[in-house]
């Protein structure tokens, strides 16, 4: 009985052991994907965050040479999960796990103001919006989501000075998606903001206001950016459901059944055509691509599960679709030459990266940018199907 | 190892999430009625395991003036105690290994739970992310129960106990209830006592203090559990070394009976002398029977 008891004893132990070594309860380092800045000052500089919290700006035209990067403190620096967006006054933003929201200079990566929202960790990313009207009350505002299920609408007004909450909208459940802004549609003398809730539901605002215009319910948590094409909002759900809802009642226009849950971004080939498709990668790691009635034109099952989201370009005359599976392996396609059947194409080209990804790519003249989980950043020519180059950006003190 | 994480991830982890998730999902979407729930089912399917291993420590512990006689009467003869240790635990039915099934399947099962808690409330996007491909896509209901809420009562059971003592101190309790009752109420050998005891105080003690560091939902399993476990323990063997005085079960005086008449027949057949007395009436008994197996020889 006693050596049952130093059984019970040692397994204990060893439970303990591993419990301390892999606990798995916080963050492992953030999946941001790379921004490409392109603005006359930053001439191609690529934003991105590494697997620390640290901001990094890479010239694009130097092989990914590294301009600056953030300081990193072990008590302050936390991991950022949101890709980057270009923000007024030369500024990057960005959300981070400890739930602020980050204003950093493109130029040098100091910190322009820094403002925590409600100590819930900020996931989704940032959607920034400008007011060209010169006589209105507002110039620029920032909206975001929370873990703790709110959605808050910010006024940014001051040069370097933090935003103040304009309003606040609470849902029943984290928000981890990225809400989406859709501007002035048909006679509507207010903005749209679109976003999903872990809570099952995507929500439509008057971003003005933050008055819920309408709520459409799913069967999962909705946890990726919808997509607005024409009059209709494009949402994935983890009840493995693509659900079409008609931009203005919020009344379901057809549903789509996929293999997986439905969280990364969507790609579209030309959003403002209007016999665009949609490209909707599953968790399980299977490609769709839709037209706008939700007719399945082709599929691709990978061989493993895809967290990052595809992107779609133009490049010498190619309809180029690239997504990566998580394991590391960059998939091509022409979408030209894919049929509209629903049967499967194939890429027409892979390259092997070799490590794990997660983050969305991104796309710019030609060049796929990935965010690589062992702390690098890779540029892969799409024509020529080459690795241009590869660039370390592990933390540095 | 990529085989044994494979068969350990199937065949522990991702029936032990799934069922958590779903019953999640049927019983009003409170983690912790499906954690209290998941222990139940667990300890319904291992209850023919655990009433024998009860019954199994219950018989050791009445064998144990059987085998301090065996110890005397073979003394430096370690192949001759070994030898009759097992003729005795054979015309008894009792494996030596056979109590060890239940602690056998308790720790995968505790293991299990661990990652399974973990996995299911998935705090963070790259634990979402596992947890979607190991959810079954047909069983119902899980997909759309995702993500789990981890409140329950004052506790997050992602997290250590906030309080932070009640919780350690309700696994300590449990832990040290369920070891005192499972314990023989008397062991023969003294040095096995004193073992036996300290390990008794040992391992609540234990218990309680990694309870500071682990999610509260393994908690509320492990004194789930042992709730059961008293209650099976106390229909099976009574309040064993709990409440020694008051070990009067009818189950347990048939078990002594049924030793005690199992003891005579042993000695007509193996033992040719009464090799010394034991402790106890236990003892006296067999020493008279003994003496009566030895006449009838002679």
């Amino acid at each position: 009985m006693n050596k049952l008891y130093l059984v019970l004893l040692c397994s204990l132990a060893l439970v303990t052991s591993m419990a301390c070594a892999n606990s798995g309860y916080g963050p492992q380092g953030g999946w941001s994907g790379p921004t490409v800045d392109n603005s006359p000052f930053g001439d191609q500089t690529i934003l991105v965050a590494n697997q620390s919290g640290q901001i990094l700006a890479l010239d694009g035209n130097r092989r990914g040479q590294i301009k600056w990067r953030t300081p990193y403190d072990e008590e302050t620096t936390s991991p950022v999960y949101s890709t980057l967006v270009l923000g007024p006054n030369n500024s990057g933003l960005f959300g981070t796990w400890d739930g602020r929201l980050v204003a950093i200079d493109r130029g040098d990566g100091t910190e322009q103001w820094s403002y925590s929202l409600d100590q819930g960790p900020i996931i989704g990313g940032v959607a920034f919006s400008t007011n060209t009207d010169k006589e209105s009350s507002w110039k620029h505002r920032i909206y975001a989501g929370s873990s703790n299920g709110t959605l808050f609408a910010l006024n940014l007004s001051e040069i370097n000075q933090p935003p103040t909450i304009l309003w606040e909208f609470q849902t029943q459940d984290k928000i981890w998606a990225t809400p989406l802004i859709h501007t002035y549609p048909q006679n509507i003398d207010h903005n749209i903001l679109i976003f999903g809730s872990m809570d099952h539901k995507v929500y439509a605002l008057n971003s003005d206001t933050g008055e819920e215009l309408w709520q459409f319910e799913t069967n999962g948590a909705v946890a990726g950016m919808p997509l607005i094409i024409g009059d209709t909002v494009y949402a994935g759900s983890f009840d493995r459901h693509l659900y079409a809802i008609d931009l203005f009642s919020g009344k379901k226009k057809w549903t789509f059944k996929t293999d997986g849950w439905l969280w990364n971004q969507f790609a579209v080939d030309n959003v403002q055509s209007a016999d665009a498709n949609l490209y909707i990668p599953s968790r399980e790691g299977t490609l769709y691509a839709l037209d706008q009635e939700g007719n399945l034109l082709w599929q691709y099952a990978a061989d493993s599960k895809v967290i990052s989201s595809p992107v779609f370009t133009h490049d010498n005359e190619l309809n180029l679709l690239s997504m990566i599976t998580e394991k590391g392996t960059l998939l091509v396609f022409d979408t030209t030459k894919c049929p509209h059947n629903g049967s499967s194409c194939s890429p027409i080209w892979s390259y092997i990266v070799g490590e794990k990804v997660q983050a969305p790519l991104t796309v710019f003249d030609g060049i796929v940018y990935i965010n690589v989980m062992d702390d690098s950043v890779r540029g892969v020519h799409l024509s020529e199907a080459i690795e241009l180059w590869n660039r370390s950006i592990a933390k540095q003190d | 190892m990529e085989f044994i994480s494979l068969i350990w991830t199937e065949a522990v982890i991702r029936p032990m999430t799934n069922s958590l998730v779903f019953l999640y999902a049927v019983l009003f979407e409170n983690f912790g009625i499906a954690i209290i729930c998941f222990t139940f089912i667990i300890r319904l399917a291992t209850f023919p395991l655990t009433v024998k291993q009860a019954r199994m420590t219950k018989q050791m512990g009445l064998m144990q003036p059987k085998l301090q006689e065996i110890q005397k009467k073979y003394k430096g003869d370690r192949q001759a105690i070994s030898r009759e240790t097992m003729k005795l635990y054979k015309t008894q039915g009792i494996s030596p290994f056979g109590c060890l099934g239940p602690f056998a399947l308790q720790f995968p099962i505790f293991i299990g739970m661990f990652f399974a808690i973990r996995d299911t409330l998935a705090t963070t996007p790259e634990a979402l992310v596992g947890l979607g491909p190991k959810l079954y896509s047909a069983l119902p209901l899980v997909d759309s129960a995702i993500p789990v809420s981890d409140g329950f009562l004052w506790l997050n059971l992602g997290s250590p106990d906030p309080s932070p003592l009640i919780m350690p101190v309700l696994v300590g309790l449990s832990t040290f209830v369920l070891s005192k009752m499972s314990m023989a109420s008397k062991n023969a050998d003294p040095r096995q006592a004193s073992m036996a005891k300290t390990m008794t105080f040992m391992m609540p003690i234990f218990l309680a203090f990694i309870t500071f560091s682990f999610p509260s939902g393994l908690a509320l399993y492990w004194i789930s559990s042992n709730l059961v476990g008293i209650i099976i323990q106390y229909f099976t063997s009574g309040w064993g070394g709990l409440f020694p005085n008051k070990e009067v079960t009818s189950d347990s005086k048939t078990l002594e009976k049924e030793l005690i008449s199992d003891g005579q027949d042993n000695e007509r057949g193996n033992f040719s002398e009464n090799s010394g007395g034991g402790d106890g009436a236990r003892n006296q008994r067999a020493k008279r029977s003994s003496k009566r197996g030895s006449g009838r020889r002679n």
